[in-house]
């Protein structure tokens, strides 16, 4: 690793891990499988394991995702992203890290690392929840069935992989948009107008021009529920999606008149 | 030898205002160079050119002309600067703030210590900025600009918001400072006071315009150039005549006996002839000779 790079991503890494992102990110990885550990409690028969075995827990998966996928998820990102960015504004501090020995190249690229990864500390999170979802009501109530065997982990992994590709449109642009605007306002209202933008664009035959729809296209497939036959592969236009929201926010970063 | 050089150094606003207009600033090796001027004068539009937070619309930026840095990253290695209000994390305390600059400088933690006890914060060094006066947090700004031991530190204003007692301990540091460690400053500021008890250069910037840069010896020579000497007699007429006659003087305004001259000693000369003409002499002073006074003549009136 670069050692400018290294000592950039430790700066951004000390000022993130004490600002509520971390926090929210966990607690908004918790609040699905927390509803569904209860409602399995208050309402015993709803998801049986000895019932089908075999689908319990892409069941369980697939209905904790199913509120995630849509809004939650896109609004998190949203939030984390305009949250960490905002940081800089809010303390009038672009000046000061834009006068430290680092590139803006570092400077940028570590900033958007330590979003990514804390999307990824999000997802890795959910994902754990979600088995512990699985497994605490059969300890805690006894008319509920304790899984005899574990997740398929391989597959919950390539979908979350795929998830997370899916999930870097909205993340490059909103990235672009919080390093543009220093009024916190306008990149989340035009994060929110987004995802309206992807929730129509799941009922167009067309949706695959909209890249905020992505990750919904993804739940979609996963689950099975599949509408339309796109003529492109919605994994690559996410990829060439950030390639280019990403770009764009490198470039506007690196040519801006006035920095800090 | 220079620290620092620009020539014809120019920053035009979006609006087409010329917010620096063709500036050749020269900052000598180890001096504590003054950048001075009132609000809105373009100092700190100057000081964020310098630092490349703004691109200049014309004129370049010399750094270190004698031993020049590779490269951007590497010259920021060799300046440390603190920019307008106080940049500091405020949900961070000080001492992690000081850890952040410190990881991108490359300092050793001792450094780290020695930097918040120079600056008087070694007790709060683990309260929360947030929680910090204005005067706290323009010094932790100041031990940030001083954490690498930088060989040019750049302050704009920075004795903004400290009481009495903070803005002559920030002096004395930046004196010592200066002349133990040889670091050159470049120190904005508005404070003529201040400015008259730190700096070994000074520069006046107006409406983006150098009016006057060097040592302040100088200044101080251009100042008493345009004092003025103020009379009052018991026959201002013939006074007038023997003046005019003895020192082929005139006086500035009209029908009043004022004078403008650099010799101090000519009021002695003066109330020594009209004594000798037997006439009275109520008033003979010499006026608007400090510092103060030439500086807003200069913003004024630059021909002056």
């Amino acid at each position: 690793m670069n050692t400018t790079f290294g000592r950039s991503l430790q700066c951004e890494w000390m000022k993130t891990r004490h600002t509520p992102a971390v926090r929210i990110a966990l607690v908004g990885a918790l609040l699905i499988p927390l509803i569904m550990t209860i409602a399995q409690l208050r309402m015993p028969k709803t998801m049986s394991y000895n019932a089908n075995p075999a689908e319990y827990w892409i069941k369980l998966y697939i209905h904790s995702w199913e509120f995630m996928a849509v809004l939650l998820l896109p609004f998190g990102i949203i939030l984390i992203t305009s949250m960490l960015v905002q940081i800089e504004f809010k303390n009038n501090t672009w000046k000061q890290t834009l006068i430290t020995p680092q590139s803006l190249t570092s400077i940028y690229f570590a900033k958007f690392v330590i979003i990514s990864m804390l999307l990824l500390l999000f997802f890795v999170s959910f994902n754990l929840f979600i088995v512990l979802s699985g497994i605490i009501p059969g300890l805690l109530h006894s008319d509920i069935d304790v899984p005899a065997h574990w997740p398929p982990l391989l597959k919950i992994t390539k979908d979350m992989a795929a998830m997370w590709l899916t999930c870097l449109p909205l993340l490059g642009l909103q990235y672009t948009l919080s390093l543009r605007f220093s009024n916190f306002i306008v990149p989340i209202a035009i994060g929110l107008a987004c995802i309206i933008a992807g929730i129509f664009a799941l009922q167009w035959s067309q949706g695959y021009l909209i890249p905020f729809a992505y990750s919904s296209f993804h739940f979609m497939i996963m689950s099975g529920q599949e509408k339309f036959q796109f003529p492109y592969n919605i994994y690559w236009l996410s990829l060439i999606s950030f390639v280019v929201f990403a770009g764009v926010g490198y470039l506007s970063f690196l040519f801006r008149k006035y920095k800090g | 030898m220079y620290t620092l050089q620009t020539k014809q150094l120019s920053h035009r606003f979006g609006n087409g205002q010329m917010a620096v207009d063709h500036i050749n600033l020269q900052v000598p090796d180890q001096s504590i160079y003054c950048f001075l001027g009132p609000n809105g004068a373009g100092k700190t539009t100057t000081l964020r050119l310098l630092l490349g937070l703004i691109k200049p619309t014309a004129g370049t930026i010399n750094f270190f002309p004698n031993h020049p840095s590779p490269n951007r990253v590497a010259l920021m290695q060799r300046i440390g600067a603190c920019i307008e209000v106080p940049s500091l994390f405020h949900h961070l305390t000080a001492v992690q703030n000081v850890a952040i600059c410190a990881n991108a400088y490359r300092t050793p933690k001792s450094r780290m210590d020695e930097v918040l006890q120079l600056l008087g914060l070694a007790d709060a060094k683990n309260k929360k900025v947030s929680q910090f006066s204005l005067g706290m947090k323009q010094r932790l700004s100041i031990a940030i600009a001083l954490l690498h031991q930088p060989e040019l530190v750049i302050l704009d204003e920075p004795t903004n918001g400290l009481d009495p007692q903070g803005i002559a301990e920030i002096r004395s540091t930046i004196i010592e400072l200066n002349k133990n460690e040889k670091i050159t400053f470049l120190i904005s500021s508005h404070l003529l006071s201040e400015v008259e008890k730190l700096a070994t250069h000074v520069g006046i910037i107006h409406k983006g315009q150098m009016k006057f840069q060097g040592t302040m010896t100088e200044l101080y020579q251009a100042s008493s150039k345009a004092a003025k000497l103020i009379l009052s007699t018991d026959n201002d007429e013939a006074a007038m005549q023997l003046i005019a006659t003895h020192f082929d003087m005139q006086p500035i305004a009209s029908g009043a006996l004022i004078y403008s001259s650099i010799d101090q000693s000519l009021s002695l000369k003066i109330n020594r002839m009209l004594h000798d003409h037997r006439i009275g002499v109520s008033q003979l002073q010499w006026q608007d000779n400090d510092l103060e006074t030439h500086f807003l003549r200069l913003i004024q009136n630059p021909t002056l």
